[in-house]
């Protein structure tokens, strides 16, 4: 008994050990599966995941955003006269980081002042609206300049990147 | 001559036999289970340490850095879906602004703010009379939540200026 006692717990001990690893085992095989296979379907939705990542890019990318503004804004009949409050902060990929709420969406805000006629800013808010990236138009200031027979529009942008 | 008679070996009673033979058969037993027990566990430690191995394996740099793309997808999804969620379209503001507006009504300056829905204006008019149409223009709208007018002023053209704040309901321009 006193011999036996000792080495069939042993053994228990290490039945159940193997059980609980094998149940382990089974479960991030399974795990890795249904990633993998998620993977693939994504693989198939590429054009998607193109549109969100264009829609959210991976840093602010304020030079594109304006030459994108400054194009939609020339089609539009409007000429831009310069932006204002413009400030963006991002951290490089792979910068040590422990600051919280440095990771994921982070917002950009600034106003653009463009000069033309009422309907060449419709047709101006329009475009940015339907661009791939996602620009929301918050405001609108909209200023007569009486020696021109032209308005001043003053308008607020707001769009994000998304910080990995 | 004396006679030698042999004496008669004692023999131990029987049930002394059957506990030597029940002990023996134990200790064997216990010897026995010993050695099964020792060598099954043994056969157990290399089990686990191969199940062990296995998980070990399942975890490569391809593997980990596939979970890690996967991760930022969601977080991604969750922000975009998010963010549509929020998006509004202030060129609608736009077209209840000229929908809304008389047409013998001129704006002198306007002040959009989606975010809130409210629009600010300084509007002129030729007379009195007009300004009532714009009026009931305004009260007939329903996307219209509130009107407010104030500063009635006639300026150095004759005109009279007024200034409006419209709130409008936020569901128009979603």
């Amino acid at each position: 008994m006193f011999l036996t006692l000792p080495e069939y717990d042993k053994f228990m001990s290490l039945t159940w050990q193997l059980q609980d690893d094998k149940s382990e085992l089974i479960e991030r095989e399974k795990h890795l599966s249904d990633m993998f296979e998620l993977s693939q379907r994504l693989k198939q939705q590429q054009a998607s995941l193109d549109k969100i990542s264009s829609a959210l890019p991976a840093y602010p990318d304020f030079p594109s955003l304006m030459i994108f503004l400054n194009e939609k804004a020339s089609e539009s009949g409007l000429i831009v006269l310069r932006p204002d409050n413009v400030s963006t902060v991002y951290h490089v990929s792979g910068e040590e980081d422990t600051e919280q709420g440095s990771i994921g969406i982070k917002p950009i805000e600034f106003d653009l002042l463009l000069t033309g006629k009422y309907p060449s800013l419709k047709n101006f808010v329009r475009s940015v609206e339907s661009s791939s990236r996602l620009i929301r138009i918050s405001n609108i200031v909209a200023t007569e300049d009486e020696d021109f027979d032209l308005y001043v529009y003053q308008i607020t942008l707001e769009t994000s990147f998304y910080q990995n | 001559m004396p006679e030698i008679i042999p004496r008669t070996k004692s023999r131990p009673p029987w049930w002394i036999n059957l506990i030597l033979a029940v002990a023996l058969i134990s200790l064997i037993a216990a010897v026995g289970g010993q050695i099964f027990f020792r060598i099954s566990a043994k056969d157990l430690d290399r089990k686990i340490e191969d199940v062990k191995q296995q998980i070990v394996d399942l975890r490569t740099p391809v593997n980990q850095e596939m979970e890690k793309q996967l991760l930022t997808y969601q977080t991604q999804f969750k922000n975009f879906s998010q963010l549509l969620s929020q998006r509004y379209l202030t060129s609608k503001a736009l077209d209840l602004l000229e929908t809304t507006i008389h047409p013998e009504v001129l704006y002198e300056n306007f002040m959009l703010d989606a975010s809130e829905g409210k629009i600010r204006m300084l509007l002129s008019a030729q007379n009195y009379g007009i300004i009532g149409e714009q009026l009931m223009i305004f009260n007939n709208d329903s996307r219209l939540k509130r009107v407010e007018t104030s500063n009635y002023e006639r300026d150095k053209d004759g005109l009279i200026t007024f200034r409006v704040i419209l709130d409008f309901i936020p569901s128009i321009i979603q």
